[in-house]
């Protein structure tokens, strides 16, 4: 997990990690939040690094009053700091995310934004950010805001690796495209535009037989969630050649 | 010298890219005027901003504020009979009018090219000054988060039917996270996903709703909305 670019170095700033279990990276070593502190953090980095503390305290802490709330964002706040990790700046009305502290949120968002644009990364940081991104984001938190922001980042991940596939697939390299689409299609088995590019790859390296049981295998998949009228889209693209 | 009002980060003031040091009375002011965009009398400026104070108080922390704001640079014009007015122009920017600017276009025609990307003040715009509670803030913010919301739906299906799939899910969304249970900003992602050709996306974001729906308000998408999610998955 510590594999991101910009965040494994020892001299690197320190960094925020939302993607799997919550913890901060600071000086090449890894530490939890406390248990009390780690849905503040959490709601604060998902809210573009700002939020106020009313606000916060209402969506954290429902049950009972506003005074009641109040006091279990102070010791939220107060845990955090004697942990060591502090990681956020409480001032009078907001609470920010402490300058100089780097999310993997917005890395991987920078990532996926110069991937989808079409620019090419130094080697290996693709895979890393992948590997880093793929079990998404805050995995098995069941708070009604994370879900939203969770499935940006997911969309975010597959197009930009979507992306990747096409441009490596269009450079003339069909086995790496092929590699990286049956990466995506292992962690999600159910979308099509990555089938549809798997099987493009799988024609390029000459396996045509493959793309037909890769297919077969998506068609049953989502038939037996489904139905059967769920992979007409890709079949129709299948079919078409 | 540029003068830069950020209501999206801060509030702060930059003069000549240097954040000016100013009270918050005085950003309170400067953002107030800049918001109304006509003139106000300042007996008007003082009992809004200051409703607790008494009068003379009152009058005296405007001139203070407005005192300090000159100093820094700020074209305030102050007429007998009309009052105090800012207005953000080439003298002083305002961030927040690359994001509202970029809404207008989008929704009132075809719009350009360069429009169909988003640009990347939105999130802080659908929520505009969190920490600060009065009455005038929150009509602002939530004139703002109107604009965006509606742009953000409309920018997704041009950006889909130009095939820019990626931003067209993404731009859906931002609305989405916003305000999940708007219904429009669901039916843009939903319809987004389809013109990638991703029906299972589709119908996992459809149930989702449906799900939240049903938990926050007990009720059902709409007809309209039930219609998308294709047939062989409805139930």
């Amino acid at each position: 997990m510590l594999c991101l670019p910009g965040l494994a170095a020892d001299d690197s700033p320190p960094g925020l990690c939302l993607f799997g279990e919550p913890c901060v990276v600071a000086e090449g070593r890894r530490r939890p939040l406390p248990d009390g502190a780690r849905r503040l953090v959490a709601f604060t980095a998902l809210h573009g690094g700002r939020v106020e503390r009313r606000h916060a305290a209402g969506v954290l802490w429902p049950v009972g009053d506003d005074l009641r709330a109040a006091g279990n964002l102070r010791s939220a706040l107060w845990r955090l700091r004697a942990s060591g990790v502090d990681v956020l700046d409480a001032g009078k009305r907001l609470i920010r995310i402490r300058d100089g502290v780097v999310t993997d949120l917005d890395l991987a968002a920078q990532w996926t934004a110069q991937v989808t644009a079409g620019v090419a990364m130094p080697p290996g940081t693709d895979e890393a950010y992948w590997r880093h991104c793929r079990g998404g984001l805050l995995p098995g938190w069941t708070e009604y805001w994370v879900g939203p922001h969770r499935e940006r980042l997911r969309q975010r991940v597959l197009h930009a690796m979507e992306s990747l596939t096409r441009r490596v697939l269009a450079d003339g390299d069909p086995s790496r495209a092929t590699a990286l689409a049956r990466q995506v299609c292992a962690v999600e088995p159910l979308r099509e535009s990555t089938h549809r590019i798997l099987a493009d790859a799988l024609r390029g390296c000459g396996r045509p037989a493959e793309a037909r049981a890769a297919d077969a295998a998506f068609r049953s998949a989502t038939a037996r969630r489904f139905g059967p009228g769920a992979g007409a889209a890709v079949r129709a693209a299948l079919t078409e050649t | 010298m540029e003068i830069l009002l950020r209501v999206l980060d801060g509030p702060r003031l930059l003069v000549g890219r240097e954040p000016a040091p100013l009270p918050e009375s005085s950003l309170r002011i400067l953002v107030f005027l800049v918001f109304r965009r006509r003139p106000v009398p300042r007996r008007l400026v003082a009992s809004l901003l200051w409703p607790d104070s008494d009068e003379s108080r009152a009058g005296g922390n405007v001139r203070s504020a407005i005192w300090r704001l000159r100093a820094a640079g700020v074209p305030i014009d102050d007429r007998a009979g009309t009052g105090l007015c800012v207005r953000a122009g080439p003298a002083l920017a305002l961030d927040l009018d690359e994001v509202t600017g970029w809404a207008g276009r989008v929704t009132t025609g075809p719009g350009d090219r360069a429009d169909l990307c988003v640009p990347a003040g939105v999130d802080a715009a659908l929520d505009l000054l969190p920490a600060w509670y009065d009455d005038w803030v929150v009509f602002e913010r939530e004139r703002v988060r109107a604009r965006v919301l509606h742009a953000l739906e409309q920018v997704s299906e041009r950006l889909s039917a130009s095939g820019r799939h990626a931003e067209a899910v993404d731009a859906a969304i931002a609305a989405v996270c916003a305000e999940p249970l708007r219904e429009s900003a669901q039916r843009a992602l939903i319809l987004a996903h389809l013109a990638e050709g991703n029906q299972v996306e589709a119908y996992r974001s459809f149930r989702a709703y449906h799900k939240l729906l049903e938990a926050e308000l007990g009720v059902a998408p709409s007809p309209r909305l039930r219609a998308l999610a294709p047939a062989s998955m409805n139930g």
